[in-house]
């Protein structure tokens, strides 16, 4: 009875204290919002090391070249950093134990300085949300190398004579590029490191708290990697012998001799530098490989980071007027002219719903505890009225996009013949300046547009230039100019054409205006009318400038 | 002009005095009060301010703002500040002119900090293609809104109801549990200090010279199992005393207290009321923290114990004040001739306890204690012979010692 009556008690302790516990979340949770109006909350970050695989040697200067790269892509704005070095930590494990040795030393330190506070030290009141925020969310970061081939390779043009097909022709000279595996071995071949990497950057979160479980777990993983080839200086030119008119004399070629033997010395004593420098070039240029790759990736890497859950970005709109909606982050998480957010809304069952996107016209310095001044993105989408209460999420973007297009142009000054429109098509590479300029909308663009004139005429143009745009919700307006040159190229037969002496190159400029309709983050359509005028520089002046009046229909890939 | 001119011109002035009046999407203008969500109290900020959880609904986030506003208002004006029906009635009427001041009495939400907790908005869902839901958490300036009240007519004044009805004094006092707690004082402390800021009369139980003595004396009539609460309470003249216990829980990482109120009167031990609360979980590895949940969770019950006391009192009180009378030694038949005097002098007279050597009686008089004193001393003069004895009283005790 006694027995039963020990267990009554047990159970009825346990569930009193868990009612209060309950009791105690129900208060907590009064207080805290939902998930509908959830905050991106500063997380710190530790990076702990470059692990390459098993089998893989890093030489001098790779390492630093890969986290030289990567690091800046991870190690964002939004997050805080540990103080502690890793690298005096044998094992991960190690390191974490280290973690929670100086996150206690830390409360100890703070629990100190607090009571101190109490006494005297009103305004040394710190370390608290230092401590809380290590406490509830460390992160860790390691870059992994899983593969890395380098290898020296050397090309050269191989010219070969092809006979003429029809008599009457004259022999053809063929150039065929050839390559192989090696160092070089003679002046004609051009050397070059040809380098494949991958790897990971892997992102684990540290359990601090309870020390009865493991160390870490896994958060996500980020693959990097590429090939690049990155050449180096060739092998010094063998001295070749003066030629001398047949009268020389034989001072004269006494002398030529001497400075043919001078020469080959020079060469000999070059090539021997040469061969013993070789293993440094190849190491350089290796290592350049490398940082070229790790450099290439990191765009993506950082991207990717944006997008991992909990990292991603991620406020309630607090406030809303005309065309743009406030939100509280801003400077401290690193937030930027032109980023895009998803607006979401909940629905009663809880389901989250996509309502249109917003870009960032506005970047102000909102602190964690609700105040300052909140940023303000500009609506760009929006699938139904936003009502304010939306919860933002970022929608990590590179601020590159890839724009392929028709176009084609008015023969205003008949360059051909047949009166009538020139066709064509080209691409054109947008990078947004924004941050650089201060200004929202701001794009560096690079074009390079083909027109075909007729009679194997081509006029290629290679542009340059900036623009602007301007969003009346998904209608976008676009202004800008560019510079840059062009070129009238014939390609038909020889002789088949009176103006077929040579191609002409055109120096020019033009002025753009667009339409655009912004459809997705990654996806517009746009319709861009251009005027230019395009000087010819060089050839025989057998026809009038260039002036460009052209529309050009395509659409927008952004990345 | 023909019949058939006439008649076209007369259905267009029609249509277009009918668009013109009653047309487009206007908001239907209606005396009928406004019916509204109902809310909750998260946590009594300090004397003059709660913090008050709420919902509304709206086309956009404005204007369910306002419409969570609005139900905060009301609920608590219903809920906590009406005594009677008939105040609610008359609230009612002049809702539509409270809710004019809206801002005057609950504040729009600030943006809230990113750990969410606090006041701001606290949810948002869309419920239908028109019509969003908003859960907030805002703040009441409920001295403002009672006194504007008070002026409007719509609830009686606090300060009349009490003054009316005298003020019941108060004392806080541990549970024997807690009595040892390292943070007896500062809770005791805070909760005096936020009873006064409230204008209540909080009754120290320090400082009074012979607080032992007529403690060693109510003991002895009361008996020593009696709680200690309530001789101290007796003691000092507290009409009600305040017991609260804390309890520590949680784990090595984080704590949490739980503090629970009860409110006694003093002379009939009756509980008039009790209130639990929990702090939010503090770390335990920083200083003062522990300190800060307990006295969190001790105000927050505080501030939900007091409306209960003063509903209780408002009512209770209207009788007279109750006090505990007890004779000492008192000559033979000193029960059968003190009770009628007390019956005389009171609304209200009850033996209580009669033994060879006292007799204790709990009475309500519409007097305060020294009226009474006065009337049990012509009593004794008139009824026992003018017997000699000695007096220690408090403003709800009196206890007469027969020589």
């Amino acid at each position: 009875m006694k027995k039963v009556f020990s267990w009554a008690v047990v159970v009825v302790g346990l569930t009193a204290t868990s009612w209060q516990a309950r009791s105690a979340e129900d208060k907590e949770q009064k207080l805290k919002a939902d998930e509908t109006q959830a905050y991106y909350t500063r997380k710190s970050i530790t990076y702990v090391g470059l692990q390459p695989s098993q089998g893989i040697t890093l030489v001098k200067g790779e390492k630093s070249a890969i986290e030289k790269a990567l690091k800046p892509a991870v190690e964002l704005k939004r997050f805080d950093y540990n103080a502690v070095n890793p690298a005096e930590f044998g094992s991960l494990d190690g390191f974490v134990q280290a973690l929670r040795e100086y996150v206690k030393k830390r409360s100890v330190d703070r629990a100190a300085a607090e009571a101190e506070y109490e006494l005297r030290f009103k305004s040394a009141r710190v370390y608290a949300s230092d401590i809380d925020r290590i406490m509830s969310s460390a992160y860790l970061y390691l870059i992994e190398v899983s593969a890395l081939r380098a290898a020296p390779w050397v090309c050269w043009d191989e010219v070969t004579t092809v006979p003429a097909k029809k008599p009457g022709e004259k022999p053809r000279q063929k150039v065929e590029r050839k390559c192989r595996q090696g160092d070089p071995q003679d002046w004609k071949e051009e050397p070059e490191v040809r380098v494949a990497v991958q790897g990971k950057v892997v992102f684990l979160r540290a359990n601090l708290l309870d020390e009865s479980k493991p160390a870490t777990a896994p958060l996500a993983a980020i693959r990097w990697g590429g090939d690049d080839v990155q050449g180096y200086a060739g092998m010094p030119r063998p001295p070749e012998r003066r030629k001398l008119p047949p009268n020389a004399t034989d001072k004269m070629r006494e002398e030529a001799e001497e400075q043919y033997h001078q020469d080959l010395e020079r060469y000999q004593q070059a090539l021997a530098e040469y061969r013993q420098k070789l293993p440094e070039l190849q190491l350089q240029a290796r290592v350049q490989a490398v940082r070229s790759v790790a450099g290439g990736s990191a765009g993506g890497v950082e991207k990717q980071v944006k997008s991992i859950p909990d990292f991603q970005l991620k406020s309630p709109v607090v406030g809303m007027h005309d065309d743009r909606v406030q939100f509280m982050m801003g400077q401290a998480e690193g937030v930027l002219l032109d980023d895009t957010y998803d607006v979401t809304e909940f629905d009663a069952s809880g389901a989250k719903n996509l309502i249109g996107y917003v870009k960032v016209r506005d970047v102000g310095d909102a602190q964690g505890s609700g105040q300052g001044t909140p940023s303000e993105a500009e609506k760009v989408r929006e699938k139904r009225d936003f009502a304010g209460g939306e919860l933002l999420y970022e929608h990590p973007m590179m601020g590159m996009s890839w724009s392929p297009f028709f176009q084609f142009q008015w023969d205003l000054l008949g360059m051909v013949d047949e009166a009538g429109p020139l066709f064509g098509g080209g691409m054109a590479f947008d990078f947004d300046l924004a941050n650089a300029f201060g200004a929202p909308e701001i794009y560096l663009s690079v074009v390079l547009d083909y027109l075909y004139a007729g009679d194997d005429f081509h006029l290629p143009h290679f542009t340059l230039g900036l623009h602007k745009k301007w969003y009346a919700t998904s209608l976008v307006f676009d202004l800008g100019g560019r510079v840059g040159l062009g070129a009238l190229v014939y390609g038909g037969e020889e002789g088949a054409s009176p103006y077929n002496e040579d191609s002409k190159v055109s120096v020019g400029g033009l002025l753009t205006l667009g339409l655009e309709w912004y459809i997705i983050p990654e996806f517009s359509l746009f319709l861009r009318a251009e005027g230019g005028y395009f000087a010819y520089v060089s050839g025989r002046s057998y026809v009038d400038d260039e002036v460009k009046v052209n529309a050009q229909v395509g659409l927008i890939v952004s990345f | 002009m023909t019949k058939k001119t006439l008649a076209i011109f007369g259905v267009l002035a029609l249509v277009v005095a009918s668009a013109a009046c009653g047309g487009g999407n206007k908001e239907v203008k209606s005396d009928e009060p406004e019916v509204l969500l109902p809310g909750e109290v998260v946590e009594s900020v300090d004397a003059n301010i709660d913090s008050v959880r709420c919902q509304g609904k709206g086309v956009d986030q404005p204007t369910a703002m306002t419409q969570a506003r609005k139900a905060c208002l009301e609920w608590y004006i219903v809920e906590k500040l009406a005594q009677t029906q008939d105040q609610r009635n008359a609230y009612r009427a002049k809702q539509a002119e409270i809710f004019r001041n809206l801002d005057r009495y609950v504040k729009i939400p600030e943006v809230g900090p990113r750990d969410q907790k606090g006041e701001g908005v606290k949810s948002s869902r869309r419920i239908d293609d028109n019509t969003i839901a908003i859960t907030i958490i805002t703040k009441v300036f409920k001295s403002q809104l009672q006194g504007d009240l008070v002026a409007m007519g719509v609830i009686a004044s606090k300060d009349e109801m009490l003054d009316a009805v005298g003020r019941p004094t108060l004392m806080v006092y541990p549970s024997p549990a807690s009595k040892g707690s390292k943070y007896r004082g500062q809770v005791e402390g805070d909760l005096n200090s936020y009873l006064t800021k409230a204008r209540w009369e909080v009754l120290s139980t320090t400082g009074q010279e012979d607080l032992n003595k007529m403690v060693d004396a109510i003991g002895e009539t009361m008996g020593a199992e009696e709680d200690e609460a309530a001789k101290i309470a007796m003691a000092v003249g507290a009409n009600i005393y305040l017991k609260w216990e804390a309890k520590k829980e949680g784990n090595d990482d984080e704590v949490f207290y739980s503090v629970s109120i009860e409110a006694y009167e003093t002379t009939t031990a009756r509980k008039l009321a009790s209130q639990r609360s929990n702090s939010a979980r503090h770390s335990t590895w920083a200083a003062g923290e522990e300190l800060k949940a307990i006295i969190s969770a001790a105000t927050d019950a505080m501030g939900q114990i007091l409306p209960q006391i003063t509903g209780y009192w408002g009512e209770d009180v209207q009788k007279g004040n109750k006090f505990y009378v007890v004779f000492k030694n008192a000559p033979k038949n000193a029960h059968l001739k003190m009770n009628g005097v007390l019956k005389k002098a009171c609304t209200y007279a009850s033996l209580d306890r009669q033994t060879a050597s006292e007799v204790v009686f709990r009475v309500q008089c519409k007097l305060d204690n020294i009226e009474l004193q006065s009337a049990i001393d012509e009593g004794i003069t008139a009824q026992l012979g003018g017997a000699e004895y000695d007096i220690s009283s408090s403003k709800v005790s009196l206890i007469y010692k027969f020589k």
